[in-house]
């Protein structure tokens, strides 16, 4: 509104809003980095997994041998994807394990997970936690102070995701690296075997990939404008809703 | 915030650029040298397979040898992903 623009206090209260962005530059850089990373991953990722889309456990695993899992996907041996996917697969792989680790180090040194991801322990009570689903379940969207910082549901997810879900595949990833188990073994004998490891790899991915769909149906419900706007510019809502 | 571009902003963004392209180039020196250059490294993948290539050489410098497997681990069935080729001398 208008009006508020006059008052001294409130205008010097709504810059301070403005300027502080809602994501650091640091997070929007390496959230955009990632997100291109990812996708190259998940791409170059089904065309390796097209040359033999099979899952086994232990130490090998061939066509005659017995499966734990065919996933209902056909062998694509006649195309040349392969070579090309695993080539993007280990680029990718690199630009988003190294900007993982620019955001990891940061991020432990501005308290970014301690005051933005970690839940506060009045949070993490069963009511509180109940709320923010059931809010969730009734497709309930954040008003413009909510939306300001993540629900506990986010943080939850989000710890979950960059603390579990990439630790553990890139672990596994490197698990099935000749090169890497020649030099420490117990990074693959921990899974119990190459095969295990890249059945975990395939089942870690499909998780992040599940996140993935979840966090843009989330991104497009709360108001995808102003999300996207806040992760590329810093800031939500043009100070239209807040002045 | 004031200008776009202040005086102290130009000399510390010329000089980090400066010291990021002769690091860069001492490392690849560097790199060419221990002979950390894979023959794939040009094109658009090149980057990542230099580095691939690059950390595997300095992991296994100390000449690690590949993983030792018990007879029960190997498997009985070796077969080949997918048929032969037929027309190339295979």
């Amino acid at each position: 509104m208008a009006g508020s623009a006059y008052l001294p206090g409130l205008a010097i209260q709504n810059s301070d809003v403005l300027d502080t962005p809602r994501h650091s530059a640091l997070v929007r850089v390496t959230h955009w980095i990632t997100a291109l990373s990812f996708l190259g991953l998940f791409a170059s990722g089904i065309a390796i997994l097209l040359a033999h889309p099979r899952l086994y456990w232990g130490e090998t695993g061939a066509v005659g041998t017995p499966s734990l899992i065919d996933l209902p996907l056909p062998f694509v041996l006649g195309v040349p994807i392969r070579g090309p996917g695993r080539y993007l697969h280990f680029l990718s792989a690199w630009v988003c394990v190294l900007t993982g680790l620019v955001y990891i180090i940061s991020g432990a040194f501005t308290l970014h997970f301690r005051k933005n991801l970690l839940p506060a322990k009045t949070d993490l009570a069963w009511g509180s936690i109940w709320r923010a689903i059931s809010n969730h379940l009734h497709l309930k969207r954040p008003t413009e102070e909510e939306a300001l910082t993540y629900n506990v549901l986010q943080r939850m997810t989000y710890l979950t995701v960059v603390f579990v879900l990439f630790p553990l595949v890139i672990w596994t990833g490197l698990a099935m690296s000749p090169a890497i188990t020649s030099v420490i073994p117990q990074i693959v004998t921990v899974f119990g075997g190459q095969q295990s490891a890249r059945t975990i790899h395939f089942f870690v991915a499909a998780a992040l990939v599940l996140f993935l769909i979840v966090h843009v149906a989330m991104v497009c419900l709360a108001g995808f404008k102003n999300r996207m706007r806040a992760m590329i510019t810093g800031h939500g809502a043009a100070g239209k809703e807040l002045s | 915030m004031s200008a776009i571009l202040s005086r102290r902003k130009l000399i510390t963004t010329g000089i980090t650029a400066v010291a990021g392209a002769s690091g860069l180039a001492v490392a690849a020196r560097l790199a060419d040298r221990y002979g950390l250059i894979p023959p794939d490294h040009s094109g658009i993948f090149g980057v990542g397979e230099t580095l691939t290539y690059a950390a595997q050489r300095v992991l296994m410098s100390r000449h690690s040898l590949a993983r030792e497997f018990n007879r029960s681990e190997i498997s009985k069935v070796a077969s080949a992903n997918g048929k032969p080729p037929e027309n190339d001398p295979y």
